[in-house]
């Protein structure tokens, strides 16, 4: 793989690792708020950074797609999908689910907070154990401006 | 996270306790991006709004100082455009992305006093 498709792949796994974060902090909230909530409303973690928009789906759908660590759930449409990166590997009608591939699939995987401990779960708030997320440093200085994951 | 049950409390210190959700989400979220290296100057990064609607599920993008400017008061918050609630809490900036809110009375108390920061 080339140093440039490198950077893409690793960028996309990025942007989508911090939305599933966003997602794992949405399953708190729904948890916290459940008499008020039957179908938790998540967010898209497609690998458009300026995306947000909101996906409908039961916490057991959610919990099914976070048992693969290279696994995502995307708005269903064509527009949410990087090919380059990912499969589509299953289609409803209110979600799609990714699978990351190559490089960008394991770079998720590494980052997986439910596998490392990472970014927040409470057991891992004082952990040392910081997970393989240095692959991710100097990304940043890599990016040519903002929009591109 | 503990689940906000319905019971006595007055409205103003519901909803300063539904914000405080928000918060601790979005404390959780910071930490997130730091470790995902989103900490330049430019990154926007996906926070959670702090309105105090418990089905709110609004994206806001927040770079990572102007999250930290909000959370430098314990009293302090933000909400997507439209989402303040001016019951307990003024709007004390804004831009094209959200509102900086600081709550006052008892919402601004018991929001204080659960600040994770201290």
């Amino acid at each position: 793989m080339e140093q440039g498709e490198f950077y893409d792949a690793a960028l996309g796994a990025r942007t989508q690792s911090l939305f599933r974060d966003v997602n794992e902090r949405v399953k708190e909230i729904n948890s916290a708020f459940a008499e008020h909530l039957p179908l938790g409303d998540w967010v898209c973690e497609c690998a458009d950074n300026a995306c947000t928009e909101r996906i409908a789906l039961t916490s057991q759908a959610y919990e099914a797609v976070r048992a693969d660590p290279k696994r995502f759930i995307v708005a269903p449409s064509d527009d949410h999908v990087f090919e380059e990166i990912e499969d589509v590997v299953e289609r409803t009608e209110r979600f799609w689910v990714v699978e990351k591939e190559g490089p960008a699939g394991e770079l998720a995987a590494k980052v997986d907070p439910r596998r490392i401990g990472l970014r927040g779960s409470e057991e891992a708030m004082h952990s040392q154990d910081g997970g393989d997320v240095t692959v991710f440093r100097s990304l940043s200085s890599a990016e040519d401006g903002a929009g591109g994951r | 996270m503990e689940q906000v049950a319905a019971d006595e409390k007055t409205p103003a210190e519901r909803k300063a306790l539904n914000e405080g959700v928000f918060r601790r989400a979005n404390e959780k979220l910071e930490r997130a991006a730091n470790d995902l290296d989103f900490a330049d100057a430019d990154s926007l990064v996906p926070f959670l709004c702090e309105c105090p609607r418990p089905e709110c599920r609004e994206i806001v993008m927040l770079r990572l100082r102007e999250y930290e400017n909000v959370r430098s008061s314990g009293r302090g918050g933000f909400a997507a455009l439209g989402h303040e609630d001016r019951s307990i809490e003024r709007v004390v900036a804004r831009n094209s992305r959200f509102v900086m809110t600081e709550k006052f009375g008892e919402a601004g108390d018991v929001h204080a006093q659960a600040d994770p920061r201290g």
